[in-house]
């Protein structure tokens, strides 16, 4: 193969041109990069987070996925810190893990708005997801076949409902849901359709509705059915872990927990 | 006689098109664009951190204050490099290109009008000043897996003791500590096995 003068020098120039031109300026921020759960975020975090910024010009990553996964993204190096639905195991405690719980959140039962029932009884609730009762006129709703809307099993939600409702018994489904969040969707397009979620997430939600438990909504004092919503980190809480933590525990931080229906657990 | 009078041609248009991209880089109109320097300062106050030490059995508190870092952010304008097509024509010829692209550096270089804008924060907190350990402060005490809430008090030095509040160490229970600052707001301290 033949090259001319021209093309060894092009071949030699081009690439030199290209090395000269000067790089593009660019000031890439620091950021924490925040696991959260897909209740959590929606009910709370999201406008938590918006505070942080305010206060504190923070960049945050926000990354909406289920309890389990954010542990796992913790636990792993991809997260500075963890928001989750349910209790550190005491093994994940004494490995140096760090938890504080920072608020109670109803856990809730929520129907089609087209359902009829109001009320059921936790007996009722149990026997709706173990696959007893498969019509809500059995239990004071009309002839409507109950179609069972439930998040996967590694959401904090998943696990929260099976401890606080189901006793030994499992969960049966007719649609599983990536994310709880999802769930709210599912049952809102679905004639029928029950499912489970925090009341934080499900307060503002149209096209659904909350059922009152044993005759108690989730206002009630006598509701006793409540997830603990719990930061995680790996170590001691540092710097920006730390002030996502204070902004939370903060009077506008309880502020937020409140408007939505959720108890923070400080004084 | 046909190839002489292209080799005049295109000697001829190499030659049109020497300094090309100086001309072009200098006719093109000024840019605009927003970039936060690498500088930084030491801003407003915006509130205090609260660590804690082992001091014997007990612990002691220390208040800091810190300042938001923040960085200056300017308005840069500049004429962009242009006509990098006629230098890469030029060079092989004439070797005239890589003074041309030289020369339209300048021009860029030159017209570089820096002004600053404000300082916005980084996201980075600074201590700025003295330490000191706060008396009589409110020391909120949280079971990690509870969330069971205790309180306790600093003395006039700062210091806290947990045995009044919790017993003789046993070591089997994870406690979060949080100062509670004047306006009723928690910083977290440390976690604690009791």
């Amino acid at each position: 193969m033949k090259f001319n003068i021209t093309s060894k020098v092009l071949f030699f120039i081009i690439p030199l041109l290209i090395l000269l031109v000067p790089p593009s300026d660019s000031n890439a921020e620091e950021s924490v990069k925040f696991s959260c759960s897909a209740q959590i975020a929606e009910a709370f975090g999201k406008d938590v987070l918006k505070i942080v910024k305010e206060k504190t010009g923070l960049e945050i990553d926000l990354k909406v996925v289920s309890s389990g996964v954010a542990l796992n993204r913790l636990e792993n190096g991809f997260a500075d810190i963890a928001a989750i639905t349910e209790p550190l195991s005491y093994e994940m405690l004494e490995k140096g893990y760090v938890s504080i719980p920072f608020c109670k959140d109803p856990m809730v039962v929520i129907a089609n708005s087209e359902v009829k029932a109001d009320n059921l009884k936790k007996s009722e609730v149990k026997d709706i997801f173990s696959g007893s009762i498969n019509n809500w006129k059995n239990i004071n709703g009309q002839d409507l076949s109950v179609k069972k809307v439930i998040p996967c099993e590694k959401t904090g939600a998943y696990k929260n409902f099976e401890r606080l409702f189901m006793g030994m018994r499992p969960v049966k489904y007719d649609f599983m849901t990536y994310s709880s969040v999802t769930s709210i969707s599912g049952v809102k397009a679905m004639g029928g359709a029950v499912s489970f979620i925090s009341h934080g997430a499900a307060s503002k939600a149209e096209g659904i509705k909350i059922l009152k438990i044993d005759g108690n909504l989730p206002s009630s004092d006598k509701y006793e059915y409540f997830q603990t919503f719990t930061f995680v980190t790996k170590g001691k809480p540092e710097n920006r872990s730390k002030e996502i933590i204070d902004i939370a525990l903060s009077d506008n931080g309880q502020k937020l927990m409140q408007e939505k229906g959720m108890i923070p657990i400080l004084p | 006689m046909k190839r002489n009078r292209m080799i005049i041609s295109v000697l001829l248009m190499l030659f049109v098109f020497s300094g090309c991209a100086t001309v072009t880089t200098m006719l093109w109109p000024e840019v605009e664009k927003e970039v936060v320097g690498d500088e930084t300062i030491v801003g407003e106050t915006i509130g205090h951190d609260y660590e804690v030490d082992v001091k014997g059995k007990g612990f002691n508190v220390k208040s800091i204050p810190f300042c938001r870092e923040k960085a200056p952010k300017y308005k840069i304008t500049k004429k962009q490099h242009h006509g990098i097509v006629f230098i890469i024509i030029e060079t092989p010829v004439w070797g005239l290109g890589l003074a041309d692209w030289a020369l339209s550096y300048m021009v860029s270089e030159n017209s570089i009008e820096k002004e600053l804008v404000e300082y916005i924060p980084t996201g980075v907190k600074k201590s700025c000043g003295g330490e000191i350990s706060p008396a009589h402060g409110k020391i909120m005490i949280q079971n990690s897996a509870t969330g069971e809430i205790k309180w306790t008090n600093t003395d006039e030095s700062g210091n806290f003791s947990l045995v009044n509040t919790l017993g003789e160490y046993k070591g089997t229970r994870s406690w979060n500590l949080f100062f509670e600052k004047e306006d009723n707001e928690k910083s977290y301290l440390t976690t604690v096995w009791w």
